[in-house]
């Protein structure tokens, strides 16, 4: 094993850094200078931003272009440059690195829209953020390992900061919300452990590379013993993305946990675990074995985003309206899944990309939207229902127009990332062949234009909220918080130039 | 449809049942194996039972101990020593702890412990997880043949060898390589491949791997305990 | 040929010796059957220690098919051409061990937290939230 090649772990690294740095600093800081720590943390984000930045770009020179989305499939780098490092641990290559952007994009902007809470509770404490990087690090290496061991791990260290981060406010619904993340979390990652069980059993590595499939000219039998795991790691993977018979756990974990943690939940696990499926589906088992796992996505994908809208349709809170909506996108998301026999490399590469590209896309709205929702509360009562919001246009008109785009870039309509995010998607799908799943999927977002505008009306022409019971309307108030607002208006103005200018970020990326 | 499915089909076609104990190269005693195994699969298939089905989850606790006892038992038979020391001592001593203890300090009412049997719940569930076992057992069984080889791997005995006896025997093994190395082709591995390796599932053949190859998810799973050590503070601080 | 649901006396009481020796398939029918056991108890009972009990149980079901598994590829190191064939199974299952103490000591950290709150460890009684 080559040392050296930890270097290319680089961005890891520095978050691991300010997690610990972000621990210790707490101790020898006074209580009222807590902000401190959250700037520490967001500044480590950044610094990771700009490492992973330098990773791309050192090993896009070893490949003399952009590196290849999947290093497995690619062009040979030059150089001696060796895409899987570590002793094949991890590998380097456009997909990991697009899934830890998400990842560190996701934990930056939870760890802003956290910081207003106030000096005492726990979601400004040293551990909270520490946390919160250790679990984008997890994300990180989920997305960048190419072995199961180092997977199942990551995949571990994610979850578990998780759980704890849901029940970080030490309320009941957090505590709730954490103990049922806990357990259906612990039972799903047992059935991706007996998948691995049955991938050892039939390949007798641990290897993510397609290569580990050869053994099938050896060792018939051990077709069975693939397919087995292949079930079985599906239905673990397709527990974590929350996708539709095993995501029944989404909209009380969402609600529970706080709002910058939901964040982090709707976004960084979401795009890692994403980055599971996609490294199984598209690089292991590969187009080869395609008409083993394609039609799982299919039926999943139908599933899911006639489930989630369906239930989102009828909700009256709107962060667990928003958890419903983000089990509709999963739908949405397993439709850049699909390939038909004739798929080419290419073209599968690029479906993933488009994958990505809604999973930023996506984040980013949410993440905006999760901040608006942590702002509006009263006198220390969080405000979540559809009727909290109403008249907020006349009290923060900037807050309001900007969770006004994110809904409207949820729904899809043309101006915002959103929109250019389904329509890749849906016309992957359509390429790929599956016509009707995608029909589907337009027909569902039409639908769901009920319930995110419902969010919009309430804001702009629902008069201020009604008295109830002889008192005196009371308008939602929202505290003031320069780094939430940041988050916020950061990621309208993202969503506003995503929508208009998609080639930008595609152009500059592939 | 299938394509792994298919494949597999083509090469094992002509697979004839073949039931004959002899035939297996088995380890010094196998009925006594089979004995063993028996016992103990039925000790952790029965105490699971009674684990799940517990009232009181003390009861369950202590149920734990048997249960993990007959997993030890079954690690010892597949040749992980070390393993099965582990369970013993991990499980049996720290985390069965862990968690009577956590009966003890939240100390339940016996109100608590009611659980309206629901048939009708129940047997859905029996139905639903049996569905589930029953696609990992035939999954296991069509992908394990049992004269394919991976039974015969398993029914092997393994090429062990301690340092001090390996010169003869590896001697033996490289003359009968050299007599018949074509009819005798890779089913059979040479014992002596793994000449100066400590025998299989000791600490030493465990550590070796695990500091070489595996060493960055060891390190891993100290970050891991990291996130467990910092979580329980977390939890665990008192509301200011 | 493999007839599941066409089983036949002979092929039945054939299959059933089968398991009852210790071979690697009966070693996996046992994993197979102690997971679904620990799957039950996860979905059917309202203890929240008894559900974390039966992730256990869960957990040491795949461990055992790692070790199963691992006995028999450290013969077949030759076929599969993989450094350290068996010994990295059981190094799962040893992983696996490191993993459900940490998901053990959260899990119960969990708990407390849940019991502190609600003054009971009934999951049926996560309910304050509907829809």
């Amino acid at each position: 094993m080559n040392w050296n090649e930890l270097y290319e772990l680089l961005p890891v690294g520095v978050v691991l850094g300010t997690a610990l740095v972000v621990v210790f600093l707490d101790l020898a800081l006074p209580k009222k200078e807590r902000y401190v720590l959250s700037m520490v943390a967001m500044g480590g984000c950044l610094l990771a931003l700009g490492a992973l930045a330098e990773t791309y770009l050192s090993i896009a020179a070893y490949y003399k272009s952009t590196p290849p989305w999947f290093a497995a499939a690619g062009s040979a780098p030059s150089g001696g440059f060796n895409p899987f490092i570590l002793g094949g641990a991890f590998v380097i290559d456009g997909f990991g690195l697009a899934v830890s952007v998400v990842a560190l994009l996701a934990g930056a902007l939870s760890i802003l829209s956290s910081a207003h809470e106030d000096l005492d509770s726990n979601l400004t404490s040293g551990e909270f953020y520490g946390l919160i990087l250790l679990g984008v690090s997890g994300m990180m290496l989920l997305g960048l390992s190419h072995e199961f061991l180092t997977l199942l791990v990551s995949l571990e260290i994610m979850s578990i900061s998780t759980y704890i981060l849901a029940g970080a406010r030490r309320d009941t619904p957090g505590a709730e919300a954490a103990l049922k993340y806990l357990v259906l979390g612990a039972f799903s990652t047992a059935f991706l452990m007996m998948g691995i069980a049955f991938f050892y059993g039939a390949t007798g590595g641990f290897s993510l590379a397609p290569a580990s499939l050869k053994v099938l000219e050896q060792i018939p039998s051990s077709g069975y013993l693939l397919r087995g795991a292949l079930g079985l790691l599906l239905v673990g993977a397709l527990f974590k993305v929350g996708a539709a018979p095993f995501h029944f756990w989404i909209p009380d974990v969402y609600q529970g946990a706080p709002s910058g943690v939901t964040g982090l939940m709707a976004t960084g696990v979401k795009a890692a675990a994403f980055a599971v499926l996609g490294r199984l589906a598209f690089e292991t088992f590969g187009l080869t074995y395609s008409y083993d796992w394609c039609w799982v996505f299919a039926a999943a994908a139908v599933l899911t985003m006639a489930v989630g809208n369906f239930l989102a349709l009828k909700q009256d809170n709107v962060k667990r309206m928003l958890a419903y909506s983000g089990i509709a996108h999963t739908g949405y998301l397993l439709l850049a899944f699909l390939v038909s026999r004739n798929t080419t490399e290419a073209e599968a590469a690029e479906q993933l990309q488009n994958a990505a590209f809604y999973l930023l896309a996506y984040g980013v709205i949410t993440l905006g939207a999760f901040g608006v929702v942590g702002l509006v509360r009263e006198d220390g009562r969080r405000l979540e229902t559809f009727d909290d919001f109403a008249g907020l246009a006349k009290e923060h008109p900037a807050l309001a127009l900007c969770m006004a785009c994110f809904m409207f870039s949820l729904a899809g309509l043309p101006p915002f990332a959103g929109f250019f995010a389904k329509f890749l998607v849906f016309r992957s799908a359509i390429d790929a062949g599956y016509v009707l799943p995608a029909v589907l999927g337009i027909l569902t977002s039409v639908a769901s234009l009920y319930y995110y505008l419902r969010v919009v009306r309430a804001m702009y022409l629902d008069p201020v909220r009604p008295a109830a019971l002889g008192q005196e309307p009371v308008p939602a108030r929202c505290r003031y918080a320069w780094t939430s607002n940041l988050v916020i208006y950061g990621a309208g103005l993202v969503t506003l130039v995503l929508g208009m200018l998609p080639q930008w970020l595609t152009g500059l990326v592939w | 449809m299938f394509y792994l499915i298919r494949t597999q089909e083509a090469g094992t076609k002509d697979e004839v049942h073949d039931n004959s104990v002899s035939e297996r190269a088995r380890g010094v005693a196998p009925a006594m194996e089979d004995f063993v195994f028996l016992l103990a699969a039925g000790l952790c298939v029965l105490s699971a039972c009674a684990i799940v089905t517990c009232k009181n989850p003390v009861y369950s606790v202590i149920l734990m101990l048997p249960f993990f006892l007959g997993m030890a038992t079954l690690f010892t038979l597949l040749q992980a020593s070390f393993l099965a020391a582990m369970e013993i001592m991990v499980y049996g001593g720290a985390i069965l702890v862990v968690f009577l203890f956590v009966i003890m300090l939240i100390n339940l009412r016996p109100e608590d412990l009611k659980d309206d049997f629901n048939f009708a719940t129940y047997f859905t569930y029996v139905v639903l997880c049996g569905l589930v076992g029953g696609m990992i057992l035939s999954f296991a069984r069509a992908g394990v043949p049992h004269d394919g080889p991976l039974e015969k791997a398993f029914a092997q005995e393994i090429g062990v060898l301690q340092p001090d006896e390996a010169a003869p025997k590896e001697a033996a093994a490289a003359e009968g390589e050299a007599q018949d190395g074509a009819s005798k082709p890779a089913a059979a591995p040479a014992p002596a491949q793994r000449k100066g390796r400590a025998a299989f599932g000791s600490v030493g053949s465990l550590g070796v791997p695990l500091f070489t190859q595996f060493m960055i998810p060891f390190e891993l799973i100290g970050l891991l305990l990291t996130v467990a050590i910092l979580g329980a503070m977390v939890l665990s601080k008192k509301k200011a | 040929m493999h007839g599941w649901l066409l089983l036949g006396a002979d092929e039945l009481s054939h299959w059933l010796g089968n398991l009852l020796t210790f071979r690697l398939a009966s070693c996996l029918a046992l994993a197979g059957a102690l997971f679904a056991i620990g799957a039950w108890g996860v979905l059917a009972r309202r203890n929240v220690l008894l559900v974390l009990i039966s992730v256990e149980l869960m957990l040491n079901a795949v461990m055992l098919a790692f070790v199963a598994f691992a006995r028999a590829h450290v013969n077949l190191a030759h076929v599969t051409g993989r450094p350290y064939a068996g010994e990295s199974g059981q190094i799962f299952a040893l992983s696996i061990i490191a993993l459900a103490a940490a998901e053990a000591a959260v899990g119960l950290a969990i708990v407390i937290a849940y019991f502190r709150n609600k003054g009971s460890v009934d999951t049926r009684e996560i309910s304050s939230m509907r829809g």
